[in-house]
């Protein structure tokens, strides 16, 4: 680039600069042991690296100057670039690596692009894995005319893309509801929305505008477009961690600071983040069946080396594909180069990456086979990830949801059950302290959690010649609460994760017929354990299967019985909730009980409570349910202090379970119990579906036969909830007389 | 009976007009002066041209007859058959009180108007959306006539002035449809921090628009369904406060067949949610469509709203539309403000009630005036009949009643003028509404003011921003 002149010229040339700034890096867990290897933006999707599909929508709008912000693996991204083609004549943008390695989040990395002040325009920030094919610069536009126009206060742009709630590409974690401005598109009231039984908008926004729209229709396509002001905001508040923060903050700040931020609503274009496994499969089913167009594979994944020939029924094969008599590529296939597929074997809904082979009467379904996997004869997959050089053996069939890290083996002869993540090296500290960012409490929490799990090969479960170890991303909690975070994100098809919406999951998915049929083994198998088990003293130990105590969360005695004298002398002194949290963290700090254990004991703990006032002992007596009711009712704000989230509500549900295990009398009045938790707005429909549907247990352990019998337990209050489901919102406002 | 559809239109015509009582203390508020008729007048044309020919009118029972002879005085333009209903006087009736009272003799549809509701909106429009959508409730939803509530000063006090800004009412609509309203509720009942919304609702309407730039015009279609349930709740007294809102919520309730009993195990606290309830309005609502139907629409597999893979057209059996009205003018005439700027409109409106415009250029100057020379009356006036107006008279954006006097010199500009009234030389009157048979002296101020019935007013007397009228009335002035 020949130097502009200095003086006066410079203005005029930098007004032209359309400058983006991309986050090649998630600052999350979300893909477990894959990114262990790899960062996020360079995982393939249809074959191809997902920086690709970012710097490629980033050209497509204009955009010359390119700053990758990265930290993870960040080497890696930088290699990737140097040889990519937007490094080599003829780019039409400059891309420019920055790196750091003390960032922990996106926070972090737009206050070092402040320190670099690097940004002298409106610019784009988008994050390294999103697919799109919008044109950015038309929200440029927009916001340009806003900021120049009447809303000169206007700091950011969000794009977001229209997809009613149940939408594949939208991605739980990321649901949000907004409030938008009429007629404005500015943004009143931001909320991320899952999970919570109800949403409410503060009141005064309605008082003070006349005319709002509510969104629940919208998904996050983590496309902003900012004023040169905002990396200075980041820097001016440095507790500003995700742009979540500080959309909330200024929106929160809006009087103080003036600023606005403005929505922009797409319709008839694509823009979508890989932001999990859910939305991984997601995507790439988008990018196969052409929404994504002209990001698509024949179109954009072919290039000197590769040619790639699009097909009927959405089949894409490369040229030199091996395909064998009597092989069948259904629908919606990728096939990368050098692959071999061998005979009899039956691909569909699949991505099967470059120099893969697939044997014989193989069948693959829903699955992404990355490059060099090799999959020996009669396997089946069905919903499966398998990363480069994954090599799955003769015979062996793999479950929903399993993600098979680099280089895994497994098999011969095995079935991988359902959502089991594989890696082929032990989880090791070092790489937690790498991957695990802090962003959410859940990641904090496996960072200290991972450093005590000794993960074991297990060849007996993965076969002879396998080379497997199971990653666990949340060892400490208990188990339901990881088959959400995986049930939630993968391996279940959209009504099955939308459960809290259908009833009908119940038959017709083969999957959760699997899952009955599982649990009905349990019934039949073991039934009488169990009840000999439950018959006995609770304190027995079971040399049989199911263990109360193995499976219980350990409980520190001394900090129960202190918890409950707390809520006695709190409820005889009417302590205020607010002392009274005051005074159960600080015996959390005295017992050095993890967090977890408190909320375990809570719902018990009132239970108790009730017992020892009535000065009776814990039985099924009505009195004590009716005291425990008012117990749990009084403390209700109290419990939702502690009990917010899905991980926490699981881990309540199980100490509720625990404690009804421990006291025979009381096991079948856990349906009411849960309905008192219901009732206080402690625990959401949703929650409990979720706890109830959880079935990532290794089957026959102890895990999945406490919560089988569990399960039968609550059975009779969850039908009732899905029935009263439809009832519940015209309840709460019946006018009877 | 010849009315669309057999439909039954109920004009209510019971109001006290408790938002005006300065004007409302001798007069029922159904038969206060707009222009040259009556305010009943106008709901009774616009449903003669929306096709109704028997209307019947609900109003107190001492009422009746001066209504009744009201009516069948001076318009002969009314064809349709009119049917008073009297209701007690003792009871303080609300507006679902009045339709209990008269529920029976609705049979399929029934349009309720105020008697207050002056409008060019065209009713047939209403009901085109309520056939449409097949609608449990239609509503007349307005544009909020700003300059009414805002600009304009209104005659009486300015304490009093403050008006119904307060009654906003936030309403939400669905954004791909905004004719179905989804959201309703008054402002002045919002006093909890937040607003909430289930997920449920989130889920079935995941965009709404919610506004509260709209007034409600009091014409509601009411099907026969939710008249039944409103017979089966007694406590229900106000259409527009209470039946409204809770059908508008009720659409988010499902129609359960065959509830299921309750679960043995079940029967704990909390769980005796459903056991003796009432039945509700869904029910009632899907009595009144056919077996088949029903069974037709419980095996469909379409569903008007898109995308909601559990969504069932079972759900959609309450529904709740609005007709908005955007241009044109509508206001109810309940305040003293909204009814001072209906009486000011009426000059230019009139035409729209009349079958015939020819008459229109004959209807603001009847032939029956007597004008002095060199006196101005404005295009934008209304006179009465037998109306004398002296030497060197202006009037402007004024509305002059029936057999008034009006000396000379005397300048009236934006006012309302009701009948029989004389006003002596060089008065200025400017914005202000003068009753029936007032009596301005010589040389007099009045500004802002709002004369009462039969009052007389002495000779140079200066008033501004005043209410004149009747002993208590002057209590309530000293007061203040």
């Amino acid at each position: 680039m020949a130097p502009k002149g200095k003086s006066r010229n410079e203005d005029l040339v930098q007004e032209d600069i359309l400058q983006a700034v991309v986050i090649a890096d998630s600052f999350n867990v979300r893909f477990g042991p894959i990114t262990y290897k790899k960062p996020r933006t360079l995982l393939p999707l249809v074959n191809i690296p997902l920086i690709e599909y970012t710097f490629e929508a980033l050209a497509a709008s204009g955009v010359q100057e390119v700053f990758v912000f990265c930290c993870h693996l960040g080497d890696q991204v930088r290699e990737h670039i140097k040889k990519s083609k937007w490094m080599q004549g003829g780019s039409p943008m400059t891309v420019t690596t920055l790196m750091s390695d003390s960032c922990l989040s996106m926070g972090d990395a737009l206050r070092e692009i402040d320190a670099k002040s690097l940004i002298r325009n409106d610019f784009i920030l988008i994050t390294g894995d999103l697919v799109s094919n919008m044109d950015i610069s038309q929200v440029v536009k927009e916001h340009k005319a806003r900021t120049h126009g009447k809303d000169k206060s206007s700091v950011m742009t969000l794009v977001y893309k229209v997809a009613l709630p149940g939408h594949r590409t939208r991605s739980k974690e990321d649901d949000m509801f907004l409030v938008e401005e009429g007629g404005t598109g500015r943004l009143l009231y931001f909320q991320k929305s899952h999970d919570s039984r109800k949403i409410k908008i503060p009141m005064d926004i309605m008082l003070e505008h006349d005319d709002i729209i509510s969104h629940n229709d919208l998904m996050d396509c983590h496309i902003s477009v900012c004023s040169p002001v905002v990396p200075t905001l980041f820097t001016d508040n440095f507790d500003y961690q995700t742009r979540d923060d500080f959309v909330k903050g200024i929106l929160v700040n809006e009087e103080i600071m003036g600023n606005k931020i403005h929505l922009s609503i797409i319709r008839d274009k694509y823009a979508a983040r890989v932001s999990n496994m859910h939305t991984y499969d997601a995507i790439s089913k988008d990018v196969i069946t052409r929404w994504t167009y002209p990001l698509v594979p024949d179109l954009f994944g072919s290039n000197q080396s590769e040619r790639i020939k699009y097909g009927r029924h959405n089949v894409y094969c490369s040229e030199d594909v091996t395909l064998s008599r009597g092989c069948e590529l259904c629908q919606d296939v990728v096939v990368g180069s050098g692959t071999e597929i061998g005979s009899g074997s039956v691909v569909s809904g699949c991505v099967v990456g470059r120099n893969c082979k697939i044997g014989e009467n193989v069948i693959l379904r829903n699955s992404y086979l990355w490059d060099n996997v090799t999959v020996e004869d009669n396997c089946e997959i069905d919903t499966a990830l398998l990363c480069s050089g994954v090599k799955v053996l003769n015979n062996v069939i793999i479950k929903k949801g399993v993600i098979l890290a680099w280089e895994v083996v497994v098999g011969p002869d095995v079935t991988v059950p359902q959502g089991t993540q594989l890696m082929s090296e032990p989880q090791s500290d070092g790489f937690d302290d790498t991957e695990s960012f802090g962003e959410d409490d859940m990641t904090t929490d496996n960072k200290i959690s991972n450093g005590k799990e000794d993960s074991v090969q297990d060849t007996e479960k993965y076969g002879q010649r396998s080379k497997a170890y199971l990653y666990k991303p949340d060892v400490d909690s208990d188990n339901e609460e990881e088959g959400l975070v995986v049930d939630v994100t993968w391996g279940l098809s959209a009504s099955d994760s939308e459960d809290h919406l259908s009833d009908n999951s119940e038959e017709d998915d083969d999957d959760s017929r699997k899952e009955q049929d599982v649990e009905s083994d349990l019934e039949e198998g073991e039934p009488v354990d169990l009840e000999s088990d439950d018959e006995d003293e609770d304190v027995v130990d079971s040399s049989l299967g199911f263990n109360p105590k193995a499976c219980m969360m350990e409980r520190n005695s001394a900090f129960y019985q202190e918890l409950l004298d707390t809520f006695l002398r709190a409820n005889s002194d009417k302590i205020s909730d607010d002392n009274l949290i005051l005074e159960i963290n600080s015996l959390k700090h005295a017992y050095t009980v993890p967090i977890d254990q408190v909320i375990h004991s809570l719902p018990s703990t009132l239970i108790e409570m009730a017992a020892q006032e009535l000065k009776i002992p814990i039985s099924a007596e009505p009195q004590l349910l009716a005291a425990a009711k008012k117990n749990i009712e009084q403390y209700s704000s109290l419990l939702c202090y502690y009990i917010k989230n899905n991980e926490t509500k699981l881990i309540a549900i199980n100490g509720l379970g625990d404690f009804v295990i421990k006291h025979k009398d009381l096991q079948p009045r856990l349906p009411q119990f849960l309905n008192f938790l219901y009732d206080a707005d402690v625990l959401s429909e949703q929650a409990l579906f979720g706890w109830f549907e959880s079935s990532n247990f290794s089957p026959g352990s102890n895990e999945a036969l406490r919560h089988s019998f569990l399960k039968r337990l609550a059975q009779p209050f969850i039908k009732w909830l899905r029935e009263a489901e439809e009832e519940s919102s015209d309840d709460d406002d019946e006018e009877e007389d | 009976m010849s009315n669309p559809g057999d439909w039954t239109a109920v004009i209510m015509a019971g109001g006290s007009g408790s938002r005006m009582t300065d004007l409302t203390n001798q007069c029922p508020k159904a038969l206060l002066p707009v222009g040259r008729f009556p305010m009943i007048w106008y709901p009774i044309r616009s449903l003669e041209k929306a096709g109704f020919s028997d209307i019947i009118i609900i109003t107190r029972q001492s009422w009746q007859d001066q209504i009744h002879s009201a009516l069948s005085v001076d318009t002969g333009s009314i064809g349709a058959r009119l049917e008073m209903v009297g209701i007690p006087d003792s009871e303080d009736w609300g507006t679902a009180d009045s339709l209990r009272h008269i529920a029976d003799r609705i049979r399929t549809t029934a349009l309720f108007v105020s008697c207050d509701l002056i409008s060019d909106c065209k009713l047939s429009d209403l009901m085109l959306i309520h056939r449409k959508y097949n609608s449990s409730l239609t509503v007349i939803l307005s544009q909020l006539p700003s300059s009414i509530l805002a600009e304009t000063p209104v005659p009486g006090f300015k304490s009093k002035q403050k008006n119904s800004a307060a009654e906003k009412i936030s309403i939400g609509f669905e954004s791909s449809n905004m004719d179905h309203v989804l959201y309703w509720k008054a402002q002045i009942d919002m006093e909890d921090e937040f607003v909430f919304f289930t997920r449920k609702f989130l889920d079935r309407f995941p965009c709404t628009r919610l506004q509260s730039t709209w007034a409600d015009c009091h014409a509601y279609l009411i099907n026969k369904s939710v008249i039944r349930y409103l017979k089966e709740r007694p406590n229900i007294s106000s259409l527009q406060g209470e039946l409204l809102p809770l059908v508008v919520q009720k659409q988010m309730s499902m129609y359960v067949r065959d509830r299921p009993k309750e679960d043995a195990d079940m029967a704990s606290p909390g769980s005796d949610v459903r056991v003796g309830k009432k039945k509700d309005l869904v029910d009632f609502v899907a009595e009144s469509e056919s077996d088949l139907t029903n069974s037709v629409k419980f095996l469909s597999l379409t569903s008007d709203s898109f995308g909601l893979s559990e969504d069932s057209p079972q759900k959609d059996l309450v529904r709740c539309y609005a007709y908005r009205q955007t241009s044109g003018f509508c206001v109810r005439a309940n305040t003293v403000a909204a009814y001072f700027e209906a009486c000011k409109q009426m000059p230019r409106l009139i035409g729209t009630f009349w079958n015939n415009k020819k008459k229109e250029a004959l209807l603001n100057v009847p032939e029956s005036t007597t004008i002095k020379p060199k006196s101005q009356v404005g295009a934008d006036c209304m006179l009465g009949e037998s109306v004398t107006i002296g030497e060197k008279v202006s009037v402007k954006k004024s509305v002059i009643g029936k057999h008034c006097k009006i000396a000379d010199k005397v300048r009236i500009t934006n006012s309302v003028i009701m009948d029989h009234v004389t006003i002596q030389d060089s008065c200025n009157i400017i914005n202000c509404i003068i009753a029936d048979s007032a009596n301005i002296g010589d040389k007099c101020e009045l500004n802002n003011c709002i004369i009462g019935h039969n009052q007389s007013i002495p000779t140079m007397s200066k008033h501004t921003n005043e209410v004149v009228s009747n002993v208590s009335q002057m209590m309530e002035v000293f007061l203040e």
